[in-house]
């Protein structure tokens, strides 16, 4: 009886937690769901949201329309209303083909619709949305939506070729069969949104702009409709291509349908939206990557700069860590994932953690400089500029591809964007060289001061840099002695130290033998002329020496290229007396 | 004891399927990314990549009966055929403001046939004043716009409705209270 009592309370004990996170869970629902009374009439979508034209690329738009039709119905083999697809309609047969399959040459409107080839001049789907938005400043994901919501070309696994040739529902009206001009998915994408960009840039010349607006809610007049404050540009272009509001049954019946007097375009549009991409409405901190060196190829002890632009797609405006007004958090690049960690790239960023805490240059919002008291702040729309460079150190592994991740960042832990990768490709490091010329066979007496050289060729795949040239993170070359390594030079009284005779390049030939432009590095090709001063000591017997050196880096005594040692051979004579 | 165990797992069952019920909704809106990144390694995306839904999925075959249907427009009401012999069409005045100099008034008929628009203004003490323009065809619609000068019109409270008239159709829209001060 114990045993049993015990274990109803240790089943309580296991059960009531699920019951009680379940609860909270449920109570917590409406946080994440998109709720219909947040439907503002007025201010269905943001400005900057309606034209960030930055925020998706080619591969992602064709990635996100891929994920929306898993399995292309070509064959019309599923049935729809019991009736197989293929034999639903006697006008639109298979073989059909899916937006994410689907290509046009926007100038012929040839397309590859029903199995077509892929006509010359071709572009994909995906490619048309991405240019269309590019060419008119309009977010692609706006013009996603709108093909969702006009002609559901988004989803559909079987879709048929009127829905491709009124795409976007350009020039269909609402009591009248769509006008033929308009016809072409490409053509339908371009005309809306140019037509969008036209409501934006011309707001006084459309019945629908910032203010007070009359909107019907169904095309039918008698169903009346609601003066509506509109709040921004970008929701009166969406009253402009589609003039009706949803009443409170369209709005609390999606996606199903409501009365006789609901509409659904910019219920749809609202929704959809928010499904697909998130808020309508702008964040406080928000960017889209402009333009990035996603790919980065490395060799070890060799740097390079790479470039990032963010446009600001947030209604805040981003300050500088330098010149900001007080009280202000600055906005940052910090290596990330996880935030603030320390990447092995960093000798030459401006923080440990942080490439950049300045912008390397801001741009307004058309591409153009800013003016240069304005470089500190970047404003809604305004791109920022990081220019940083990123550093391989000597001993980092080759022949690997490095995740190395970057976050905007608002200090200290505002994510502005999050996790942008670059991959750094570094390859296999071989530091490789050939002794081209060296001082010869030669005779002295003690205390001579013998000018010494040796002029090597690099013949591998990284960078030799000067003493004084160093990157940071990168080790400079020298000569030093060999046989054994580190050993102390009898000649060594003028050398740099006793077992190195020189840590400078005396001169660095380019590989046709000119004199290099960069004095400084030895790249792969180049020679460089190490010079040096053997000193013979007065105390010296008389006998023939041998001075063998090898290539060195500083920081990596064990790193010797083997059989790669210049002897320089001396015959030292007695005194003269 | 046993009834003790059933209200356990009654409770269990119900928070259990309310908290997936919960997940599976959430996991459909796109979040943002003001949070840690400590678990992530993806970057930024706020796209939803799951699978259409049921919904998603059966759109299209709407569509496709719309594109069946094409040849026979929906319209209710506004297709019956008016006193005048004419269809009736849906017009909208979308606005009237004060503009300072002038009053701008802006409305569209959802006409496919080209005619005149009429705009009517009722103001105080009876006063009104009425002017007719030709609609400009507009990508789908018949749009009004009307810029009357102030100087006419007296100041006070101010009601605008226009009407559509083609040699099909005719329709009146609603009205637009508007002030001038």
């Amino acid at each position: 009886m114990n045993s049993i009592l015990k274990f109803h309370k240790l089943h309580l004990l296991l059960l009531l937690p699920m019951a009680i996170l379940g609860i909270i869970g449920f109570l917590s629902l409406p946080v994440s769901a998109i709720d219909p009374d947040d439907f503002n009439p007025g201010r269905i979508i943001d400005d900057l949201v309606f034209t960030n034209s930055d925020s998706m690329t080619i591969t992602q738009i064709q990635d996100f329309l891929e994920s929306k039709v898993p399995e292309c119905d070509t064959n019309g083999d599923k049935t729809h209303n019991g009736v197989l697809r293929k034999n639903y309609s006697s006008t639109n047969k298979p073989p059909f083909t899916c937006l994410k399959d689907y290509y046009e040459n926007p100038t012929t409107q040839e397309n590859n619709y029903g199995g077509a080839p892929k006509p010359s001049g071709a572009k994909s789907a995906a490619r048309i949305i991405w240019e269309a938005g590019q060419n008119h400043d309009i977010n692609p994901q706006v013009l996603i939506v709108t093909l969702q919501k006009e002609n559901s070309l988004v989803t559909d696994d079987w879709p048929w070729e009127g829905q491709f040739e009124r795409a976007m529902g350009y020039g269909c009206p609402d009591t009248a069969p769509c006008d033929a001009e308009y016809f072409g998915f490409a053509n339908q994408v371009n005309k809306a949104a140019w037509q969008f960009r036209r409501y934006l840039d011309n707001p006084s010349g459309y019945n629908y702009a910032v203010g007070s607006r009359y909107v019907q809610y169904h095309p039918s007049s008698s169903c009346g409709g609601k003066t509506i404050s509109i709040q921004t540009a970008a929701t009166a272009a969406l009253y402009n291509y589609t003039p009706y509001q949803p009443n409170t049954t369209s709005l609390n019946n999606y996606p199903g349908t409501g009365n006789s007097c609901s509409s659904y375009g910019n219920r749809n549009f609202w929704f959809k939206f928010q499904e697909w991409f998130g808020s309508t409405l702008t964040p406080d901190y928000d960017a889209s990557v402009v333009e990035a060196d996603r790919v980065v190829y490395l060799k070890p002890s060799t740097a390079k700069e790479i470039t990032v632009k963010f446009r600001n797609t947030g209604t805040g405006t981003w300050y500088g860590a330098v010149d900001r007004p007080s009280g202000e958090s600055p906005v940052v690049l910090a290596s990330s994932n996880p935030l603030y960690s320390i990447s092995k790239f960093n000798a030459a960023f401006q923080r440990d953690d942080r490439p950049a805490v300045v912008f390397t240059n801001v741009y307004k919002s058309d591409g153009t400089l800013e003016c240069g008291a304005c470089q500190s702040r970047v404003l809604p729309g305004q791109i920022a500029e990081y220019t940083f460079t990123i550093t391989a150190p000597t001993d980092i592994d080759g022949a690997t591809t490095y995740d190395q991740y970057f976050s905007l960042v608002r200090q200290p832990n505002t994510f502005i964007y999050k996790n942008l990768k670059v991959e750094v490709k570094v390859p296999s490091a071989q530091t490789e060289y050939d002794i081209e010329l060296q001082s010869g066979y030669r005779g002295a007496r003690p205390g001579w001061e013998l000018s010494s050289f040796i002029k090597l060729k690099n013949t591998g795949n990284t960078t030799w840099f000067n003493n004084s040239s160093a990157i940071l993170g990168a080790s400079n070359s020298l000569i030093a002695t060999a046989n054994p390594t580190g050993r102390l030079s009898i000649f060594s009284e003028l050398y740099s130290s006793g077992n190195a005779p020189t840590v400078e390049f005396d001169r660095v030939d380019a590989a046709d033998g000119s004199l290099a432009p960069d004095q400084d590095t030895v790249l792969p090709g180049e020679s460089v002329v190490f010079r040096f001063t053997m000193k013979v000591p007065e105390s010296l017997s008389p006998g023939i020496y041998e001075e063998p050196l090898s290539l060195r880096f500083k920081g990596l005594p064990k790193f010797i290229p083997d059989g790669k040692t210049a002897n320089i051979k001396l015959k030292v004579l007695s005194p003269l007396n | 004891m046993k009834k003790f165990t059933l209200i356990a797992l009654v409770l269990a069952a119900l928070g259990f399927g309310l908290f997936t019920f919960y997940e599976g909704q959430s996991s459909n809106v796109a979040t943002t990314t003001n949070e840690s990144d400590t678990q992530a390694t993806e970057e930024q995306q706020d796209f939803n990549l799951n699978p259409p839904t049921q919904e998603e999925q059966d759109s299209g075959n709407n569509v496709k009966e719309e594109l069946d249907n094409e040849k026979k427009p929906v319209q209710e009401a506004e297709n019956e055929s008016s006193e005048s012999g004419k269809k009736s069409v849906s017009v909208t005045l979308a606005y009237a403001e004060d503009r300072g100099s002038s009053i701008a008034v802006s409305g569209f008929a959802n006409s496919s046939s080209s005619g005149n628009c009429t705009l009517t203004l009722s103001g105080p003490n009876a006063k009104s004043y009425t002017t007719t323009t030709q609609a400009v065809f507009e990508v789908n619609k018949y749009d009004c716009s009307f810029d009357v000068s102030q100087t006419k019109l007296s100041k006070g409270t101010w009601k605008a409705q226009i009407q559509y008239e083609s040699t099909k159709e005719i329709g009146v829209s609603n009205e637009f209270d508007f002030e001038i001060s």
